[in-house]
C-alpha cells in the first residue's frame, strides 16, 4: 500500500466541517488507519494534515491558528530544558497545542516540596524521575507527538547535539547556574531560546535571538543569591509565566513575529502589575 | 519626585508610598545607596522601562525598578 491509498483512505475517513471549513477526523480513525497502513502516529498525523485534514483534537485551535499553522506545529521540535514548575506547563500546552516533537530533559525526581506548584508532581510521582512522569502525561494527552526524554542535568557537553535536533529551545530552568551556558550555547547555534524564571509572585519572560540582548544579569552572582530561595514560587507565576512562554513559543513556530526579542515581559501578581521592559541599555 | 519599584526580595527597601525625593543630578548608584539596598543584591534597574546602569542620572518623574537576581523555576 502506498502513501496515495493511505491518502485516499484518510479523505474517506474524514468529515467535512462546514462551518470551519475544514476536513476532519477522529483521533481513534486516525490512529485505526496508521495502524492499518503500519505507519507511527506521528507520521500519520503529520501526512494528514499534510494533505489538509485536522484532527479533531485540534478544532478548538481554530481559527486562531490556521491549517498551515497546525501543519508549521507538527514538523517542529522544541527542546524543554527542565522539567519542573515551568517544563510541566509547558509540555502540557505545547502537546496540547500539537507541536510534533519535544524532547524535555531534567535529572531530578519529585518531592514534596515540588507539590505546591509542579503539574507533574502527584502524590504518586514522588520519588520518580520527572521527565518519565512529562513523557507519560504528554502521551496520555496527544499520542501523536514524538516525545523523547533525557533524565539527565543538560551541560555543555550533553547540551550540544540536542541543539542540532531541534528548531528552538525552553528555558525552563530553576536556579540561577545554567541559564546562562544554556542562553550562550542556543543563541551560538543560531537558536531562539525562550526563557522564563519565578520567584514568590514575581517573574518575567524572555525570548533571546542570536545579536539581541537577553537578561544575563538577572542570572549573575551565587546560586544562593536568588530570590526564589528565599520567597519559594508559587503556583499562579509559575503557570502564568509558563503560559507566556508557550504563546511566545506558539507565534514563534508559526512564523508570527515574537514578541519579546531584547526585552523582558515582566510581571508581580502580588500588587498586579505588568510591564515589558527593554533590555537595551539606556544612551 | 521619583517613583519606585523595589521587586522579589527587595521589596522591604521601597520608599514609603513608592515615591522618593533625590537632588538633581544623581544616579541609580546614589538612589539604592539611599534606599539602603546592599548593592551586590541588585542585579538589575529599568528607568522608564528601559535597562539602565548605576551611573545612569535620574531626573523628576522617573520611574524606576530594582530587581535582586531571579531564577526559580
Amino acid at each position: 500500500m502506498t502513501d496515495t491509498d493511505f491518502k485516499q483512505k484518510l479523505i474517506q475517513a474524514s468529515t467535512k466541517d462546514t462551518s470551519q471549513s475544514i476536513n476532519r477526523i477522529s483521533s481513534q480513525e486516525l490512529a485505526r488507519l496508521a495502524d492499518e497502513f503500519d505507519l507511527d502516529l506521528h507520521s500519520a498525523h503529520n501526512l494528514a494534515l499534510s494533505y489538509n485534514i485536522i484532527p479533531d483534537r485540534y478544532l478548538r485551535n481554530f481559527k486562531a491558528l490556521s491549517t498551515k499553522d497546525q501543519q508549521a506545529l507538527a514538523k517542529s521540535k522544541v527542546l524543554i530544558v527542565g522539567a519542573g514548575g515551568l517544563g510541566g506547563y509547558i509540555s502540557e500546552s505545547l502537546a496540547r497545542t500539537g507541536v510534533g516533537q519535544i524532547i524535555i530533559a531534567d535529572g531530578d525526581v519529585f518531592e514534596e516540596s515540588n507539590l505546591n506548584r509542579q503539574v507533574l508532581s502527584t502524590q504518586e510521582t514522588l520519588g520518580t524521575p520527572k521527565v518519565h512522569a512529562a513523557k507519560r502525561r504528554i502521551q496520555s494527552i496527544n499520542p501523536f507527538v514524538k516525545c523523547q526524554i533525557i533524565p539527565k542535568f543538560l551541560d555543555e557537553s550533553s547540551l550540544p547535539p540536542l541543539l542540532s535536533k531541534v528548531d528552538l529551545v525552553i528555558d525552563a530552568l530553576g536556579g540561577i547556574g545554567f541559564r546562562q551556558v544554556l542562553l550562550e550555547h542556543t543563541v551560538n547555534s543560531g537558536l531562539t531560546l525562550i526563557s522564563g524564571a519565578v520567584a514568590g509572585w514575581t517573574g518575567f519572560a524572555a525570548t533571546i535571538t542570536p545579536g539581541h540582548k537577553g537578561p544575563v544579569d538577572f542570572w549573575l552572582g551565587q546560586e544562593s543569591q536568588s530570590a526564589e530561595i528565599e520567597l519559594g514560587c508559587l503556583a499562579p507565576i509559575v503557570s502564568l509565566i509558563a503560559s507566556i512562554q508557550c504563546a511566545e513559543a506558539i507565534n514563534i513556530l508559526t512564523q508570527r513575529k515574537a514578541n519579546l526579542v531584547g526585552k523582558i515581559f515582566f510581571i508581580d501578581l502580588k500588587t498586579m502589575t505588568s510591564e515589558i521592559l527593554d533590555l537595551n541599555d539606556q544612551q | 519626585m521619583i517613583e519606585v519599584k523595589c521587586f522579589a526580595t527587595l521589596s522591604g527597601y521601597a520608599p514609603p508610598g513608592g515615591q522618593i525625593d533625590l537632588p538633581a543630578g544623581q544616579d541609580v548608584a546614589q538612589l539604592i545607596k539611599k534606599l539602603g539596598i546592599p548593592e551586590e543584591e541588585v542585579k538589575i534597574v529599568f528607568v522608564n522601562g528601559k535597562k539602565a546602569t548605576l551611573d545612569t542620572k535620574l531626573k523628576d518623574k522617573d520611574r524606576v525598578g530594582i530587581f535582586p537576581a531571579v531564577g526559580g523555576g
